[in-house]
């Protein structure tokens, strides 16, 4: 095991270079380059940029070097100084710009993640077990819609409702007056009262799939004749259950769980949306959108370290769940 | 007709020889609660110390106000202040309907005969946020460590024939800009959003980010913050134009009514307080601003802009949000958000002009798009009436890429070929492409012919709309028409390509002396300017590529938009404007669509000093000038 | 746990059956006993049926407008009149709308006219379109006696075009070229996760490596690259296939991964061994032994693809990239709705919404009861 363990840590570093490498040709990829994006949106705010401007706005930001130098200026200030480099949109380090919206970035990205699975994989085993049942009915016809309508529609149906019909204030973890205020009982009313409606979009939208996956796998379980036999010879319906079926129906799941960590990072988009929060999701979009390429290769990279550490995570986690399975 | 047309009477830069402030001087000076404490308390020092001699003062719209409140406002994430609701504070100002340059942070000014060299007086008594003084000091700062290093940008007009202004400091209040030749649009660009740049620079503060004056502390800084580029690190510190980077350091002094307290980029909500040095008055000598804090609400998605607009979270609408498909259900919640619609005319002459490529790379295509018959053709099939009806609900003139009003309304641009005619339409492509294929479509030199044309839906989604109903017009006179629609990253690219034949854009500055400001919008963009598809080929600087001239009108247009600053005098500045006009008006280079009417905003019911109607802009950077430090809190 | 997986001839003969059913039959027999399934299955054959006859069935052209009816509201049909002579008529009918704008609020208004009646009529004479592509015609379904009158039967849109026709000529893509892609990932899916489950060792490795590598490449810049270097005057609905194919490309990653951890959890099982040992080959071993086991899972994954599938071609269409008018789909239809003006003031835009949840669910349904008539341990 610790050799494996070793041998995959070794494999991490040519991954990791090939996709930056990868990554970093991808995000230059479309023509253009930050300049075009500067002088398209000072166009639409009315300003007329012109040719030689542009030409200045190219320089300034040293877009007109080849890509591969560019890399490689990038890559090796990394490696030497930890400098991610230089966002264009924000005028701002890319060092400044990351770090200090992680922390609201994972709280936010982990409680939704939490709430997900707590909902979805006692309902899928629920609809599994009472296969058919209204219950089960039900959770399908929700899940689906919740899959079909876009989660931002969605959202904005739900904000739209409660500040048309309930007089909630739109957005926000706090109504405004509240921001400031030190915790009371009213405030966390207040916070409660909003913490609902990202609630139930992530009900719908995020738990929907899970519950489909949770609940097939397990019907695929409950039919085997070694859960017939458990039942048959008298073992509580709850451990025939939970002992190996459930086990066994969790392993795609856990084989899925490895961008776990890449949802904590750069997930939670919906619910940052709907309550105007700033965290990386939204920020690494933009820089995706606007060729702002420091900015949006410093994300990918960290976000690929972590789907690569989250890949063995799950590996390990498949063996621990599944005694069956070995890696040498 | 409306307030535009006071517009009409700006002044022609020539002919506003000397501008000077209104003279006031106030003995007792009122001032905001907030601040008299801290006076009581000896933080400040008393308000009659506090603004200049001759303060600016201004005229209220409705009555003088009541200090107190807090105006919220919604930020997209992007330009924190682009001057339309902060942040226009320059050496000059438009006055409040855009009809003259009027000083603000001068006193006044001087022009030389010929135009060539300005001289500046600045209040006496002015006063940075932190309570330094303004002084010439600071105009120096600006020109020797900002104006024309790589970081700055965007005072282009600073330039005569490529000439530097030369700057001379006469004394801690009075400073000169010669230049060799004329620059007769200086105080008009001035007062225009690229004017501000000059006035926000702190010298008493900025120089320890001078490599020039403080090489090594800087270096020290640099290496602290892991820099090895000043450039970068200047952006980032100390900002640059339009950035907000430029208002992210609570320690630096600002010239603005509001100023910030605590960094705010990546904060979601955050609050400026009020400026306790801030220049202005009102006319019974109560230092502006009256309103105490200015908070902004970080909201990147646009419905959720709508939406928070609609609970009253916004307290003068922006610009995206108010548009006319959001009137219908901003109207619905008045009552609940606690607004009122304000009308809004609009300094835009049109809601989509049609760019043609005429340097095509195919030389074919270039030639047909240079006869008149093929544009000619193409407007007179357009149905704008029905365009009108249909998606701009009723609210709009037909109108081609003219004025809308003022000295430059040309009668015959704005008008010509803006009736439905298919049938004249047919004829006059007849001329130009008479073959037909079997469907009936028009074949160019025998081969099918498409006309492709992007649209940018991420920037207006309204003219994808506008555009498949005009493109059923179109085919209508056998034209096969292919509409691109895309966004921004999507336009973007495609600017680069060779595929599309034609694009569609607004039609802005269209009134008063903003077209003179704006020439270089008034020659076809695809051929010029910032779209620049023939940048590349024309002005390229690869002269390998195929060069398709631009025809020869164009080529006077553009030679027109270079020799308008440097007239001599307004009546030649003028008439060659005019002569860019008949241009268009002989040659159709640009087809428009329709005049915009019936825009809005919505303000806070309790809002008081709001003028109605608001005008809007960029370079006149509406509503920017109306005064936001007069608007109070009524009940 | 020793107990081999019986085939399913062995289900067929342990049923006291009088004469042989092959299990074809025995499926079908299970799958018509299962309700749901059954509804599923209608359901979804009329969905393509709708879609094949789709210009027919709607009584207007997708983009055919009427500028005086912007955001109109959905007509009822009603079905019994009485006509000037104070007779009864039966007959399908809608009132007419009387319009008139409202500058304040910026929008049309709509009163129905009770005085005016609108006819349907049955294969009126309307937009003309071309059957399963080639066959020109100009026949509908139904629709107003007079064209040009109103009937909105689930609403129009900013442009005064009908809802319910476009809903119908939207389903032709959704239904269609959406699904290739999930088929494509389904079969990559399944091949490569397999392959790296089945063997293990350096195959897993390399495969893993690959996933790991092509889930970190971003996409949006993919796109807007790809949507450049494309021609802009092809086909919008062939460029978006060609799009489709590229996602499945890059989209099997993730049911790779479920693939492979099954295979690692079952490769061990006795019926495997007992079946590799048969002799057979590794192929049949993964695709007729291994995969059964966990074919919910697979229905379940295809199910959840689907609805993705429709939508992503929104976020693909907002770049520039995916379906661009006139051709129309649910999830441009879904895209164009997303907005505060019509949640607020024109909620019948979201009828694609459910035309959406419709197929999806019938889909489902009719995977579940496949799936349940195919399992041979199922008892009912």
């Amino acid at each position: 095991m610790t050799n494996y363990l070793l041998r995959r840590l070794l494999y991490m570093i040519p991954t990791l270079i090939a996709v930056s490498f990868v990554a970093f040709a991808v995000i230059t990829l479309p023509p253009g380059d930050y300049a075009d994006t500067y002088v398209l949106a000072a166009r639409q705010s009315g300003q007329v940029v012109t040719p030689e401007q542009e030409q200045a706005i190219r320089e300034f930001y040293k877009l007109d070097r080849p890509w591969i130098v560019q890399y490689w200026d990038w890559t090796s200030s990394i490696i030497t100084r930890g400098d991610f480099g230089f966002s264009f949109q924000w005028d701002l380090p890319v060092n400044e710009l990351i770090w200090p919206r992680l922390a609201m970035t994972f709280v936010v990205s982990f409680s939704s993640l939490m709430l997900v699975w707590i909902i979805a994989i006692p309902i899928g085993v629920y609809s599994a077990v009472r296969q058919y049942s209204v219950g089960d009915m039900l959770a399908t016809i929700f899940g689906f819609i919740g899959l079909a309508i876009p989660n931002f529609l969605f959202a904005l149906v739900l904000m739209y409702v409660s500040f048309r019909y309930f007089g909630a204030s739109v957005g926000g973890l706090f109504s405004p007056e509240y921001i400031n205020a030190p915790w009371s009982f009213a405030k966390l009313g207040d916070f409660l009262g909003k913490l609902w409606l990202p609630m139930v979009v992530l009900g719908t939208a995020g738990t929907a799939g899970l519950i489909r996956v949770v609940r097939a796998n397990l019907l695929d379980e409950l039919k085997k004749p070694y859960v017939v036999t458990a039942r048959a010879k008298g073992m509580r319906e709850r451990d025939a259950i939970r002992k190996y079926p459930l086990r066994i129906a969790l392993n795609p799941f856990v084989s899925s769980l490895n961008d776990v960590f890449v949802q904590l990072v750069s997930g939670a988009t919906i619910v940052s949306v709907v309550l105007s929060l700033q965290t990386t999701g939204p920020l690494l979009l933009e820089a995706l959108r606007a060729e702002d390429m420091y900015l949006a290769g410093s994300f990918i990279m960290m976000l690929s370290l972590l789907t690569v550490v989250g890949t063995l995570v799950s590996d390990l986690l498949l063996a621990w769940l599944d005694p069956r399975i070995r890696f040498r | 007709m409306n307030i535009t047309t006071r517009l009409v009477t700006a002044l022609a830069a020539l002919a506003l020889f000397a501008g000077a402030a209104m003279a006031q001087t106030c003995e007792v000076v009122g001032e905001a609660p907030m601040l008299a404490e801290r006076v009581a308390a000896g933080d400040l020092p008393p308000a009659a110390e506090r603004i200049p001699s001759n303060p600016m003062v201004l005229a209220v719209a409705e009555e003088i106000g009541t200090y107190g409140g807090e105006m919220l406002d919604l930020y997209d994430g992007s330009r924190l202040a682009e001057f339309r609701q902060f942040g226009y504070e320059g050496l000059v100002r438009w006055n409040t309907d855009g009809s003259e340059v009027i000083p603000n942070i001068a006193a006044g000014w001087e022009v030389s005969e010929d135009g060539s060299a300005y001289t500046f007086t600045l209040r006496e008594g002015l006063r940075w946020s932190d309570g330094h003084p303004f002084t010439t000091a600071d105009i120096q700062f600006y020109f020797d460590e900002v104006a024309f290093e790589p970081y700055n940008c965007c005072n282009d007009y600073m330039l005569v024939d490529g000439q530097k202004p030369v700057v001379e400091i006469i004394d801690d209040l009075t400073f000169s800009m010669s230049w060799d030749a004329p620059n007769s649009t200086l105080l008009q660009n001035l007062a225009t959003s690229y004017g501000v740049q000059v006035t926000q620079f702190a010298a008493h503060y900025l120089e320890q980010f001078s490599m020039k004056k403080n090489p090594e502390a800087v270096e020290a800084l640099m290496a602290e913050d892991g820099y090895d580029d000043y450039n970068e690190w200047w952006a980032a510190n100390v900002g640059r134009y339009g950035q907000n980077s430029e208002y992210n350091n609570p320690d630096r002094p600002l010239m603005t009514a509001w100023i910030p307290t605590a960094p705010f980029i990546g904060q979601e909500r955050f609050t400026f307080e009020r400026n306790p040095y801030y220049f202005k008055v009102d006319e019974a000598c109560n230092q502006l601003p009256y309103i105490d804090f200015r908070t902004w609400s970080l909201t990147p998605d646009e419905e959720v802009r709508v939406l928070r607009t609609m609970d009253g979270q916004d307290h003068f609408c922006r610009r995206d949000v108010c548009q006319p498909p959001n009137k219908a259900v901003l109207f619905d919640s008045q009552d609940q958000g606690d607004y009122r619609f304000v009308d809004l005319t609009n300094s835009d002459h049109n809601q989509m002009l049609l760019h043609i490529k005429y340097t095509h790379d195919l030389e074919e295509r270039a030639a047909l798009f240079q006869e008149k018959d093929f544009r000619v053709g193409l407007s007179l099939a357009m149905d704008r009436q029905n365009v009108i009806d249909t998606v701009y609900v009723g609210q709009g003139t037909p109108h081609q890429m003219a004025p809308r009003s003022g000295p430059f309304y040309n009668e015959q641009l704005a008008t010509q070929f803006t009736e439905h005619d298919p049938a004249l339409a047919s004829e006059y492509l007849d001329r130009v492409l008479p073959e037909r294929d079997a469907n009936g479509m028009r074949m160019l030199n025998g081969e099918p012919f498409t006309f492709n044309v992007l649209v940018n839906a991420g920037f207006r989604a309204d003219w994808a709309d506008v555009m498949q109903l005009i493109e059923r017009d179109w085919e209508a006179v056998g034209l096969d028409v292919n509409v691109i629609v895309g966004s921004d990253e999507f336009a973007r690219s495609a600017r680069q390509g060779n595929d599309v034949d034609a694009y569609v854009w607004a039609g802005e500055n269209g009134t008063g002396q903003l077209p003179i400001l704006a020439a270089d919008e008034y020659v076809p963009e695809a051929a010029y300017g910032w779209y620049a598809w023939g940048a590349e080929n024309y002005f390229g600087t690869e002269p390998a590529n195929p060069v398709v001239t631009p025809p020869s009108d164009i080529q006077r247009m553009i030679e027109l938009v270079s020799l308008i600053p440097t007239s001599a005098s307004a009546e030649v500045q003028s008439d060659r404007m005019k002569e860019l006009l008949q241009l268009h008006a002989d040659g159709l280079w640009v087809i428009g669509l329709a005049m915009p009417e019936g825009d809005y905003r919505v303000v806070n019911s309790a809002l008081r000093n709001v003028p109605n109607p608001l005008i809007g802009g960029w370079l006149y950077p509406g509503p920017g000038p109306l005064n936001f430090e007069t608007f109070f809190y009524g009940n | 746990m020793s107990v081999a997986m019986p085939t399913l001839e062995d289900a067929g003969a342990s049923e006291n059956a009088p004469r042989v059913v092959t299990p074809a039959q025995l499926i079908w027999r299970k799958f018509r006993r299962h309700r749901l399934a059954m509804l599923g299955a209608v359901l979804t054959i009329a969905l393509y049926l709708g879609a094949a006859f789709a210009p027919f069935i709607a009584p207007f052209g997708p983009n055919e407008y009427q500028s005086r009816y912007t955001y109109a509201p959905p007509q009822t049909v009603h079905w019994i009149r009485t006509n000037e002579e104070g007779r009864r008529i039966f007959g399908p009918y809608v009132y007419d709308l009387k319009v008139s704008v409202d500058y304040a609020s910026g929008r049309r208004v709509f009163e129905t006219d009770r005085e005016n009646v609108i006819p349907i009529r049955f294969f009126p004479r309307g937009a003309e379109y071309r059957l399963f592509g080639f066959i020109p015609a100009d026949r509908h379904l139904f629709g107003p006696a007079d064209p040009d009158r109103p009937m909105f039967l689930t609403g129009a849109d900013r442009l005064g075009r009908d809802m319910f026709s476009r809903t119908i000529i939207g389903s032709q893509v959704s239904l269609s070229i959406g699904l290739v892609g999930v088929i494509m990932s389904l079969i990559l899916g399944l091949i490569f996760g397999g392959l790296s489950g089945y063997y293990g060792g350096a195959v897993d490795t390399l495969i893993q490596r690959v996933i790991e590598f092509l889930q970190s490449i971003p996409s949006i810049p993919l796109w807007i690259g790809l949507a450049a270097a494309l021609p802009k005057d092809v086909n919008p609905a062939l460029i978006y296939f060609y799009i489709t194919l590229i996602l499945s490309l890059i989209g099997w990653t993730g049911l790779a991964r479920v693939v492979r951890g099954r295979f690692l959890s079952l490769k061990n099982e006795d019926f495997v061994r007992a079946a590799r040992l048969d002799g057979a080959s590794p192929w049949r071993v993964m695709f007729r032994h291994m995969v059964p086991s966990f074919l919910s899972h697979i229905i379940a994954a295809v199910t959840l693809a689907i609805p993705a599938m429709i939508l992503a071609e929104t976020a693909l269409s907002f770049l520039g990239l995916g379906l661009r008018q006139p051709v129309i789909s649910w999830g441009v239809l879904l895209q164009e709705a997303q907005n505060i003006r019509s949640v607020a003031t024109a909620p019948w835009l979201f009828v694609p919404g459910g035309a959406v949840v419709v197929a999806v669910l019938a889909m489902n349904f009719l995977g579940d009861g496949l799936r349940d008539a195919a399992d041979p341990f199922s008892s009912n």
